[in-house]
């Protein structure tokens, strides 16, 4: 029984595995960090399966447990660990589009990321993902407008940090 | 990159984790879910364990203390009134450290909040146990360390306090300041900085609501 709740959990972790990855990358530069976080994520997970009644997608019940996880931990890690420039780590993502701009501006793009606060990274990351405000709202408990705002005002800002960046 | 719309673009043809890479295999779980039960446990150990074997020590000695000594008033006095100042704590640490470290555990059970609510939830049940915490270091702190200095005079050093002020003094003064700066440490990893985390979030929250 056992079993067929681990192979049904790891099926379903393994297809939207990358949530998890973008979420690690999203709130900690240091790769010691991402790599503790993505398994403490993990780990929630398994723990909270059971509760996982498919009221919601799979993905926002992942969503949820994956931002908690990560916001959560995000003090304590910042003040133990030394931060690191974003690189390698992240360029693993790109590693088959391999041009010299791209790797340039995809981190760029996290640079740009991490400098917003952890609510709005979370927003940030599901709008690059293309959610709808609906499930930003069921993943964040803000509301649409709410989101809607601070989108607009995200959106400057990443805008306005990712020109200076370049330049 | 001019504009938002190439980031979002740029976003989704760049960041595509290769999920073929990094899929988990079962023994990969097993591993990771091992480690992080024993991180877990470790790190409720630390703080509720060390606690708890402090209070088990205060409760043995004053017991041994109060048998050894039956009929010496002023010992059954000073070690039942350490007991009973310490009891209420016993009882609210048991009582905040289930509801502080259990939700992760048992949360099988209970559906997973929204971000939001898992940050109000986390923030109101450190807040409570910090606030009686607080309360309770500033009181009991300076009474505990009277009584134990007291009874540590009144046992194994001729006179008593009574004719060594000067001495049972500094020893009182010494005590408190250790108990003092081991729970200012302890209040701020344990509270302050996790506090500060949650209430700097939630203030985001609110002021852009």
């Amino acid at each position: 029984m056992k079993n067929i709740l681990e192979m049904e959990f790891l099926n379903a972790v393994n297809q939207n595995i990358a949530i998890i990855h973008k979420v690690c990358n999203i709130y900690f530069k240091n790769p010691a960090d991402r790599q503790d976080v993505f398994q403490e994520i993990l780990y929630q997970l398994w723990k909270s399966y059971k509760s996982f009644t498919g009221a919601s997608k799979f993905s926002t019940w992942m969503y949820r447990v994956a931002f908690n996880t990560a916001i959560g931990h995000v003090k304590s890690i910042n003040k133990e660990a030394p931060k690191e420039e974003i690189n390698e780590y992240h360029l693993q993502t790109v590693e088959n589009n391999d041009t010299q701009e791209r790797n340039e501006n995809i981190t760029l793009l996290y640079k740009a990321v991490h400098t917003l606060s952890d609510i709005d990274k979370a927003i940030t990351l599901l709008y690059l993902e293309d959610k709808s405000y609906e499930e930003m709202a069921a993943i964040t408990g803000l509301t649409k407008t709410n989101i809607s705002v601070r989108l607009v005002r995200i959106r400057k800002q990443l805008k306005e940090k990712m020109n200076v960046l370049i330049n | 990159m001019k504009t938002t719309n190439d980031v979002k673009q740029f976003w989704s043809e760049n960041n595509n984790v290769d999920d073929s890479h990094s899929a988990l295999s079962d023994v990969d779980l097993k591993l990771i879910i091992k480690t992080k039960m024993k991180k877990e446990k470790k790190t409720i150990a630390e703080y509720f364990w060390a606690a708890f074997t402090y209070q088990v020590f205060i409760y043995s000695y004053m017991c041994h203390l109060l048998i050894k000594y039956w009929g010496n008033t002023e010992i059954a006095f000073l070690a039942l009134g350490l007991i009973l100042i310490y009891l209420p704590y016993t009882f609210m640490l048991y009582k905040k450290i289930k509801a502080i470290f259990l939700p992760a555990t048992n949360a099988k059970n209970s559906p997973i909040k929204d971000v939001q609510s898992n940050i109000n939830g986390k923030y109101h049940l450190l807040f409570v146990f910090f606030r009686f915490k607080k309360w309770f270091d500033r009181i009991v702190n300076p009474i505990a360390c009277f009584i134990l200095t007291a009874i540590v005079f009144q046992l194994y050093v001729s006179g008593g306090m009574e004719e060594n002020i000067i001495a049972a003094i500094i020893t009182f003064l010494t005590a408190l300041s250790l108990f003092s700066i081991a729970t200012y440490y302890e209040n701020k990893k344990r509270f302050i900085i996790p506090l500060r985390h949650f209430k700097a979030i939630l203030e985001d929250i609110k002021e852009n609501n």
